[in-house]
């Protein structure tokens, strides 16, 4: 139907009020409580219009348009009931603008200077009600509130949740409450609609959760920001709660190809920045990840992308997971990919670093045979041809046997060695060998030993909790740090507490002492008041006196970091030492040669290594001559329910932890010690989720200079 | 005075009256409440109203201040509804606020002129039956009574004498007995006296304590409204005893 509005025809759909019809139709009325996604409510009395034949101006929002009607926005009497409702507003909210963390974002900002109006002729009093913080995640500062009833209805009407409602306060005015005594008693889902729906800076998310230099995307969903990949956790969180394992892991693989490998070792840095470490724990995204990938059934693999066959040629040296990443993204792209591997077995630290108990073998060659299957689909050949036991020394050469780009994701598999006394020894080992050739079934003797691992990261602990499961009779780790910030994760530390290991922290390395026969004797270390770095970037200690002890030790395991090996003979451009200088486009000095990985981060992580395998092949698609395009649907989009009910009791629970074989069992074994959830463990822990993202969902209202 | 309504439909203010027992005679306005909300004038009582159980009726006469009535109302009405549109909600703020001040002796000159501003909006466009009553009660009772609010500010002075801020406090020459009790209570210098002299108050400096009146042991100190007692200018020698 049509209707008028100052003077232009609009078209409006049925059920339409006049408010949305003129908004849409580009003609600003001011309006504060009215919310594009809530029920009109008409209070504020700003969207006063005119309408022919009828006696008194209306509220634009309560009316629907019809066809034939004429409005006028701009008419004298709706001007100056406007005028009157935004001062009556503006005379009992605080006057200081300038303090308020919306300054310049508020929305009743906005509208007052649009309409240039002051609230000095009535009795300006602002109603003062204390700022509460006392709530996880939300800060109330009511004083700044409104009325305007949008979070009321966000909370009720959009989330079916109702944790906050008008109340009548002691002066007789009615305020926004919480339903009971704290939001969590009033069954709160901390989903922040109520933040994002309030014109005004009475609402706000609790103060440090908001970080500058982050998008306001970033920093509503945390954890998807907190991930190297940008896996849309929330969103396979949504499908696990409901059941939906295939779909949960297709969102996973939208972004990697290891989901079952990063569910069983991840160092989940999502899980350190997702909200709810502000209310009874973060979500176990990890595991949560593990339960989906172990139920998959690989319906996504029909919807891979898989592009017509370029005839450019790619060699990825170094099979671990960035280069076998981006071997399967530069496949699907049409690239034919040889991905050369110094050692025997694809897959990197996945195989040779990280022990099995964490990451069987299984797990990496099932995971290495499904990028080797989706990327060759329906073709007759392979597109990823595997060479193993083929050591690259000259990558430059291979752009000269056939190959149009060279990705080089050879990663750090030198351990570092401190230049301490004894370091020579017999019996000194260090972590990249020793933890390899495990891996190899080819272990280095410790069995009946006494272990002392140096270095305080996961890699540290890897070697002691393998020490241990090679049988040796102690293993102590010794750091320089102090517990509270060592690198390793403090559940790593437990666990291998539990299994005996001994830690001593804040200590530095003296010396590895000869037992008189040129092998390993004992290990003196020295307690230190604290370290830091000099100007220079040189570590400082400062040692406690008398701070000195030796530890009997006839194994002494480095666990000190890691660095590249072969790198300085490619004749790349380097820094720090060995590692590979890039620019933006993971591009080496080298024209067509690519490198990713922690050739270039420095040792990080395999989900790190991953989105940069991503990032590589993305970049060398474009430099062949492609889009770069290497972005996946692996399933339908999906439009979940914006409602989320009331919080259960149980959504106030800590983490759910999955069944661990006990130490004195798993101390023996190799076999992973993890049950991964059940189902109903996984469905439960998933439900936990605070949904963040749905907020970003909710549309933003746009203010009249957008207009 | 307040009569509770028991029965409901329409009928007149006259009839409302009458079947409370109430002489029409010497009342200046009737307020009968909701769903009604009409405030009606002698002269004005045959006038239909709509009743229904729980309203109210109620009276006032010569000593009834109009200001303080149309404040209890509005407070009524404000408190009676959990609306939070911006004409009712903080309109009844405004106005709750205003006539608060005009009672107190607070008001300012351009009030009368913000209220008649305020309440056709209020009238109209409150979103709640007591919003929309408020703006009602506001508008009738300007019309009949402008001139009494006026006096608050204008004035100063509360014609119906009610107001308490504008009650002046006298010392009677006929109880004085010039014991200087009600000068030492008096932080504000507003009393003149000396022994078996008849204390003046000056009213400039009264703030409206009540500490003398509460000191008197004699009841020589007392209030007043419209009326004034006579009072000597300066302390003279007490009369009694």
């Amino acid at each position: 139907m049509k209707l008028t509005i100052d003077g232009r025809e609009v078209e409006a759909p049925e059920g339409q009020s006049v408010l949305n019809a003129a908004l849409a139709a580009g003609i600003f009325v001011p309006h504060l409580c009215g919310h594009p996604d809530l029920e009109p409510l008409g209070g504020c009395g700003l969207c006063m219009v005119e309408v022919e034949g009828a006696d008194d101006p209306v509220r634009a929002c309560k009316t629907l348009a019809r066809d034939g009607m004429k409005v006028a926005t701009n008419g004298d009497r709706a001007d100056k009931l406007r005028r009157l409702a935004m001062e009556l507003i503006l005379a009992t909210h605080p006057a200081d603008c300038t303090g308020c963390p919306k300054y310049g974002v508020c929305e009743l900002q906005s509208m007052y200077q649009y309409m240039g109006v002051s609230p000095q002729r009535w009795r300006c009093k602002g109603r003062t009600v204390s700022t509460d913080d006392s709530n996880p995640l939300i800060t109330h500062m009511f004083t700044r509130c409104i009325r305007c009833g949008r979070c009321v209805r966000a909370c009720e009407g959009l989330r079916g949740v109702g944790a906050i409602g008008f109340r009548r306060a002691e002066d007789g005015s009615m305020r926004v409450a919480i339903n009971g005594n704290s939001l969590e008693e009033a069954g709160c889902r901390f989903c922040g609609a109520c933040i994002e729906v309030c014109p005004t800076g009475s609402i706000l998310d609790m103060v440090g959760l908001v970080q500058e230099g982050r998008s306001r995307e970033d920093n509503i969903v945390p954890c998807r920001s907190g991930c190297p990949a940008r896996i849309d956790i929330p969103r396979y969180l949504r499908y696990i709660e409901a059941g939906e394992w295939e779909k949960a892991t297709a969102v996973v693989r939208e972004k990697v190809p290891f989901p079952e490998t990063l569910g069983a070792i991840c160092t989940h840095d999502c899980q350190g920045a997702c909200k709810r470490n502000h209310l009874y724990e973060p979500l176990s995204i990890c595991r949560l990840k593990h339960a989906a990938a172990i139920r998959d059934t690989g319906a996504w693999k029909s919807r891979v992308r898989h592009e017509p066959i370029s005839g450019k040629k790619v060699a990825v040296v170094g099979a671990g997971p960035g280069g076998l990443t981006a071997a399967l993204y530069l496949a699907e792209k049409g690239h034919k990919v040889t991905v050369f591997e110094a050692n025997a077995k694809v897959g990197g630290q996945m195989r040779y670093g990280i022990p099995a108990y964490r990451l069987p073998d299984e797990i990496v060659d099932r995971e290495v045979a499904t990028i080797l299957e989706i990327s060759q689909g329906a073709d007759p050949e392979p597109r990823i041809e595997l060479v193993v036991n083929e050591r690259v020394k000259d990558v430059k050469a291979l752009l000269g046997q056939g190959y149009d780009a060279v990705l080089v994701t050879v990663g750090t598999f030198q351990g570092n060695v401190l230049p301490m006394k004894g370091h020579d020894l017999e019996n000194v080992y260090v972590n990249t060998e020793f933890l390899k050739a495990v891996r190899e079934g080819n272990p280095q003797p410790v069995e009946g030993g006494r272990v002392v691992v140096l270095g305080g990261g996961n890699v540290a602990y890897d070697c002691a909790r393998t020490a241990v499961r090679l049988g040796a009779k102690s293993v102590d780790v010794a750091c320089l740090e102090a517990e509270d910030i060592m690198t390793s994760t403090p559940e790593e530390r437990e666990e291998a507490a539990e299994e005996g290991v001994v830690l001593h922290d804040a200590y530095a390395f003296t010396s590895i002492n000869d037992d008189g026969a040129g092998k390993v004797g004992s290990m003196t270390i020295h307690k230190i008041e604290r370290f830091y770095f000099d100007e220079d970037h040189r570590a400082v200690t400062e040692l406690v006196e008398g701070g000195e002890l030796t530890l009997p030790a006839d194994y002494v395991i480095f666990g000190v970091g890691q660095k590249p090996e072969d790198t300085m003979g490619f004749g790349l451009e380097l820094t720090h030492g060995p590692y590979i200088v890039v620019d933006g486009t993971c591009q080496t000095s080298e024209p067509g040669i690519f490198a990713a990985g922690d050739v270039v981060t420095g040792t990080k992580s395999v989900i790190a290594a991953i989105a940069q395998g991503r990032d590589a092949a993305s970049a060398i698609d474009r430099y062949l001559g492609g889009d770069g395009d290497i972005s996946a649907e692996l399933l339908d989009p999906e439009e979940p329910s914006p409602e989320l009910g009331k919080a259960p009791a149980e959504f106030f629970k800590s983490q759910t932890l999955p069944a661990f074989a006990p130490a004195e069992e798993r101390k023996n074994t190799f076999e992973p010690f993890e049950c991964p959830f059940t189902e109903d463990e996984a469905q439960f822990e998933a439900s936990r989720c605070l949904k963040c993202d749905l907020r970003l969902k909710i549309t933003r209202p746009r203010l009249w200079n957008e207009y | 005075m307040d009569y509770a309504i028991t029965t409901a439909g329409p009928t007149t203010v006259s009839e409302l009256l009458a079947s409370s027992g109430v002489a029409a005679d010497g009342l200046k306005a009737v307020w009968v409440s909701l769903p009604a909300a009409v405030l009606a004038v002698p002269g004005d009582f045959d006038r239909e109203v709509e009743v229904a159980e729980g309203t109210v009726l109620r009276t006032y006469d010569k000593t009834s201040c109009m200001a303080d009535a149309l404040l209890n109302i509005v407070q009524e009405l404000r408190l009676a509804t959990e609306c939070t549109c911006t004409f009712g909600h903080e309109g009844a703020f405004q106005m709750a606020m205003i006539l608060s001040d005009i009672c107190s002796k607070k008001g300012k000159p351009g009030d009368i002129a913000l209220m008649r501003d305020l309440a056709p909006a209020m009238a109209v466009h409150a979103t709640c039956d007591e919003g929309r009553a408020m703006g009602r009660a506001v508008m009738q009772t300007l019309d009949s009574f402008g001139d009494e609010i006026e006096a608050h500010i204008a004035k100063k002075a509360c014609p119906a004498g009610s107001c308490r801020a504008f009650q002046t406090y006298h010392i009677l020459v006929s109880k004085c007995i010039g014991c200087g009790k009600c000068l030492d209570a008096c932080d504000d210098d507003a009393i003149l006296g000396k022994p078996k002299f008849v204390h003046v108050v000056v009213q400039k400096n009264c703030v409206q304590c009540n500490k003398c009146l509460e000191v008197c042991p004699e009841g020589a100190v007392v209030t007043a409204g419209a009326e004034k007692p006579k009072t000597p200018p300066k302390p003279i020698p007490c009369k009694c005893r």
